[in-house]
């Protein structure tokens, strides 16, 4: 028992105990930050997206600024709105203290336009200061998102798109200066038939075919133009047609089974059915990573022949048991360590912010942990049985290849391709039939958890993984123990299932 | 008696690696244990080892049948040797001792009292991989000894060594018997076996051809009646007891004799019949002859 400890403790160490494990450690914290940075440095860099109406019919320019002026409004309010709801959350100041439109509330036109007529941010912000005692960060506006510049290009009146194409190009491709900086996006060009001939086509010209969100939107806010007019040419009113447009039905997803008026309980349905997708991923690369960190292991030993001087202390099941348990600790620590800081993270930081908090109750609450730390040490331990057994039978990672590598593929190949298919139908036959394949079941079990799967199905698909887990150990332990020893073992599966033959002849005896 | 065998058998499918060996090591001896590569010898210590389990037979360590619990106490060095690169030499030597069932603290200090003793203590803090061949190859020794065994089996412990580093070995074997250890150890080449060996067990094609010592082996070993001379001494047969004649080349010829025949009176006939006499007499018999003519194939004929 204490030479099987002294393995284990021995194993983990070589791992964890390396500059490159503690660095992997340190990384991805850093990484998170890192990636956090670029979402920040995405935003503080995008600028305006840029772009010049070319309207001959003399109407559609004014709608598409008008249009272009709502938007900015819309997301000003918006900020405003997210800072006041974020005051809130904190208990510095209580929203429903201010007066409209300054309240937080439906984002509707007439609570934008009163907004924007009292002051705008500016007056919210004195109104707000008003309320709390200590000093506020002052709101900022968000960027703008649209701009329409007017390049004042001489250009024939009726120039042809490939003209004004031609024309607009070196502004596109920076080569000419847009006032107010940036590069130019695209160029509207409205004909002057628009509107009234069939054919009449407006045309969006641009460099970056990708970005089609220019053209969205210019054509939304001329539709929604032609069509506000289409309805008063049939005799309503401006404020009928105000009424109409702003018609939106009322739908919304609720978990069944759960209180559709409790708004807590909805967001952790939602963190409930988003964090084992997360999870998952994590135990799928876990367990595939750190079980095929086991054939690198079993032949550096072979191959150093390091592996004879331990048989003579300990035996080859000790050996190998030790190795599992050794790496399996190895994988759960930098979850456990993660788990732990993150925790304390939340708990730290997230006091007050009722999202984090949420995640965390979500985290510790319900049975996805235990779940995920269960699917990750069956998972490996099938994974890794097989990978100890495949190594045990090799000199070096060639040999080795010819075996892992379909391996390798088994495991991969399905998951990918199946992942989609179980979360856009947790309960269907896919997935039911996954749940009960040892090899894909611990990374379908945690994807069906948060669906109510059926209680025998949760039983039999972790009995059927726990079970060949098990026997998977036992066969590969006997190929292990007869092909640990041998030099130039055959690497095929002819070799390996002759070694367990072998093995179990001699154990018989 | 610290090791013994009885009928020890060992088949691979087919093959027969090791057949109805029997020998018994006892307290404070030193034994050699001979043979040619692929004669079985690897194979016996694995099993004694109980690192290969027997096919028939019986052995014992300590006088118990218990192999796993004898071999705590057997510091075992197998033929091919290799240590974790990335460990340090301190804690590879306390690390083979802890699972000898050395407690933890203790094995570090005896590692550091090995390496002292061996005068290799400017080396404890190095990476294995940062060392000559000849130091890992010590550091493997010293890792062997962590646990202070009664009994030693070393497996070809002279093989990759330099001739200085071969004569360290012996001094540490002798050094070691000295303080009461059992040594058994295999080897392929006779010098050291000569050397160091109170007693000797030689196997061949898997099975024993020889135990006992080296003054037993000598007597046990037909010496031959050598004749050199330039002339052919074929007219011999028939006299003096002389059965035949075998010529061994560069003017030497094996006289086959009959039970009893006086070395004088075939002298006598070979003067005689004017065979001219270069020398005459038995043959020196190293144990390397021995050991070629017990263990070796067929390689008689050309000694």
């Amino acid at each position: 028992m204490s030479a099987l400890f002294e393995i284990i403790s021995h194993e983990y160490r070589k791992y964890v105990f390396t500059k490159g494990f503690i660095a992997f450690l340190l990384l991805i914290p850093f990484a998170m930050v890192f990636g956090v940075g670029v979402v920040m440095l995405q935003e503080a860099t995008e600028s305006a997206k840029t772009f010049t109406v070319i309207d001959r019919t003399g109407q559609y320019e004014e709608i598409i600024q008008d249009a272009v002026d709502t938007n900015r409004e819309r997301r000003i309010l918006q900020r405003y709105d997210e800072f006041v709801l974020g005051l809130e959350s904190t208990g510095l100041v209580d929203g429903q203290d201010l007066k409209p439109p300054f309240r937080p509330d439906d984002r509707t036109d007439a609570r934008r336009e009163a907004f924007f007529e009292q002051g705008g941010l500016e007056e919210g912000s004195r109104q707000l200061k008003e309320l709390v005692a200590t000093d506020l960060p002052p709101i900022e506006a968000p960027r703008e998102r649209y701009r329409i510049v007017d390049l004042e290009l001489e250009l024939p009146a009726d120039a042809s798109a490939d003209v004004i194409g031609e024309a607009y190009a070196p502004y596109m491709r920076g080569d000419e200066d847009v006032p107010g900086g940036g590069r130019l996006t695209g160029v509207v060009l409205i004909p002057e038939a628009f509107g009234q001939e069939e054919d009449a086509e407006a045309v969006y010209l641009t460099d970056n075919l990708n970005d089609e969100s220019i053209a969205t939107f210019v054509r939304r806010a001329i539709s929604d133009d032609l069509q506000r007019k289409a309805f008063l040419a049939e005799g309503l009113s401006e404020e009928d047609v105000v009424r109409i447009t702003g018609l939106n039905a009322s739908l919304r997803t609720v978990k069944a089974g759960t209180q559709a008026e409790d708004v807590e309980q909805r967001r952790r349905d939602r963190i409930e059915t988003l964090l084992p997708f997360g999870l998952a991923y994590i135990l799928f690369f876990g367990a595939f990573s750190v079980g095929s960190m086991l054939l690198t292991n079993t032949i550096e030993e072979k191959s150093n022949k390091i592996v004879e001087m331990l048989l003579s202390s300990v035996s080859a099941g000790q050996l190998m048991v030790g190795k599992l348990v050794a790496l399996a600790l190895v994988g759960l620590t930098p979850m456990v360590f993660f788990g732990a800081v993150g925790i304390a993270v939340l708990t730290f930081f997230g006091a007050g912010d009722e999202f984090f908090g949420l995640v965390r109750d979500v985290l510790l609450g319900s049975p996805l942990v235990p779940f995920f730390f269960l699917y990750f040490v069956l998972g490996y331990m099938l994974i890794g049985a097989v990978y100890l057994g495949i190594g045990a039978l090799c000199e070096t990672i060639q040999d080795a290849q010819n075996l892992s590598t379909p391996l390798t593929f088994l495991v991969l190949l399905p998951t990918f391709a199946f992942a989609g298919i179980i979360v856009d139908d947790p309960n269907g036959v896919i997935a039911k039939v996954l749940t009960f394949i040892p090899l894909y079941s611990h990374v379908t079990m945690m994807l069906r958890l948060s669906s109510n799967p059926p209680m025998w199905e949760i039983i039999a698909g972790t009995t059927i993984l726990a079970g060949s887990a098990l026997l998977l150990i036992g066969f590969m332990g006997r190929i292990y123990r007869a092909g640990i020893l041998q030099s130039g073992g055959k690497a095929t599966w002819k070799g390996m299932l002759d070694a367990a033959r072998a093995s179990k002849e001699d154990s018989a005896r | 008696m610290v090791l013994n065998l009885e009928g020890v058998t060992k088949r691979f499918g087919d093959f027969t690696a090791v057949s109805d060996v029997s020998f018994s090591v006892s307290k404070g001896e030193i034994v050699g244990f001979l043979g040619q590569n692929g004669a079985g010898k690897t194979t016996t210590l694995r099993m004694v080892m109980d690192i290969l389990p027997v096919t028939g037979g019986k052995i014992s360590l300590f006088g118990s049948e218990d192999l796993r619990k004898g071999r705590l106490r057997v510091g075992f060095l197998p033929e091919e040797r290799g240590l974790y690169r990335k460990m340090k030499a301190v804690d590879t030597i306390a690390y083979f001792g802890r699972l000898k069932g050395v407690p933890g603290g203790k094995a570090k200090k005896k590692a550091n009292e090995l390496l002292e003793r061996f005068g290799m203590e400017q080396y404890a803090q190095n990476k294995i991989e940062t060392l000559s061949k000849g130091n890992a190859q010590k550091i493997q020794l010293l890792s062997v000894l962590t646990h202070e065994p009664e009994f030693l089996i070393l497996d070809e412990p002279f093989s990759g060594l330099d001739p200085v580093n071969q004569k360290l070995l012996e001094d540490l074997i002798h050094s070691l018997r000295q303080e009461g250890a059992t040594v058994l150890f295999s080897t392929h080449t006779m010098e050291h076996a000569e050397r160091l060996c109170d007693r000797f067990v030689m196997v061949k094609n898997g099975e024993k051809v020889f135990e006992g010592t080296i003054d037993e082996a000598r007597e046990a070993y037909e010496r031959r009646l050598i004749l050199t001379t330039t002339d052919d001494p074929s007219a011999l047969v028939g006299k003096a007891g002389v059965t035949g004649v075998q010529p061994l080349g560069r003017n030497r010829f094996a006289l086959q004799t009959s039970d009893g025949a006086d070395t004088q009176a075939i002298l006598a006939a070979a003067l005689q019949l004017g065979i001219t006499v270069i020398g005459f007499g038995r043959e020196e018999v190293s144990l390397h002859d021995i050991f070629f003519r017990l263990a070796g194939a067929s390689q008689e004929a050309t000694a």
